[in-house]
């Protein structure tokens, strides 16, 4: 697979991307690198020269308060520009890391600067990844600030569950997530024991379940009814006949 | 250490999580169960946490909110 095809692919979930836009995708110069679990792409007051396609694997955004604890900010998955922003906003104002290995495609911001001059659909298309981000992370605030733990964590991998469908890397109910115990506190705002309190009911109840980096809802319409789960602020396309 | 955490009458705990002692442990069960009884639909019933080691139940932590008037 050609290293921007995810990306291609990603862009085509909501977008009406021309065969000549996927060729200009295509013909972007991409610099391609596995790395670790773990590993920093660009940290909080970097002033990066590249953005970074996630072509395989999983990252996160953070940051880190004064007391140093960490928020994770959002979790991204195969196809995501997680740093377009710094295309616009030189500075980063959080961290971005791998939380599994990963491969990353590397594309420099002059080379993106080129491209959305020449390609107005892909630069529409970008600009509403930006959008839907902006979109999500609303929900995040919404998630982290009023939900019950259950809620939270069910409305989390709910909305996994459909960003991994829509770039087909969902096998039906179950979908890869290599993340840790510690790393859902510091995404729902949780202790590290109240995750596993969760974790465990939605087990013993044959919910969902989450282990060896795996996903597996097995009640999809409890999981929907504990967290409230509306996919409409994704705004994938559905395939619904028009009313 | 791998510590496992459970409730009187609710499941039991397959995964635990690693603390460096026992101290930690409790500690961290006890800001858990303070968390964790602000969503109760009960607010007044006690919440209980029990932690154990491999070896066996290490202590608990009951948190209680008390209403008077």
């Amino acid at each position: 697979m050609h290293p921007t095809e995810i990306l291609t692919r990603r862009l085509r979930v909501d977008a009406d991307l021309s065969e000549d836009d996927a060729k200009a995708l295509k013909s972007l110069p991409i610099q391609v690198r596995d790395v670790d679990a773990d590993t920093n792409i660009v940290r909080e007051g970097d002033r990066p020269r590249v953005c970074c396609v996630i072509i395989k694997g999983f990252a996160c955004r953070s940051k880190v308060a004064s007391n140093g604890r960490r928020q994770i900010l959002s979790f991204h998955i195969a196809g995501d520009i997680p740093d377009l922003q710094s295309l616009f906003l030189k500075k980063m104002d959080h961290d971005l890391a791998t939380i599994s290995p990963a491969t990353l495609g590397f594309i420099e911001h002059s080379a993106l600067d080129r491209l959305i001059g020449t390609n107005p659909s892909i630069a529409r298309a970008l600009w509403r990844e930006t959008l839907i981000d902006a979109a999500i992370f609303r929900e995040w605030i919404v998630n982290v600030g009023v939900r019950p733990a259950s809620a939270r964590m069910a409305h989390l991998l709910a909305e996994l569950r459909e960003r991994m469908a829509a770039v087909g890397l969902a096998n039906g109910e179950e979908f890869e997530f290599p993340i840790t115990q510690a790393e859902l506190s510091e995404a729902l705002g949780l202790s590290a024991v109240h995750v596993n309190r969760v974790l465990q009911a939605f087990r013993a109840e044959h919910v969902l379940d989450l282990q060896r980096n795996k996903v597996r809802i097995a009640d999809v319409e409890k999981v929907i009814e504990t967290s409230g789960f509306d996919s409409s602020y994704l705004y994938i396309p559905r395939n619904d006949p028009p009313c | 250490m791998r510590f496992y955490f459970t409730q009187p009458g609710g499941p039991p705990d397959e995964d635990g999580v690693e603390f460096a002692d026992v101290n930690s442990a409790l500690e961290e069960a006890a800001r858990t169960a303070l968390l964790m009884v602000r969503e109760q639909p009960k607010l007044t019933d006690a919440l209980t946490l029990n932690v154990a080691s491999t070896e066996g139940l290490v202590g608990s932590v009951t948190v209680k909110v008390a209403v008077t008037r």
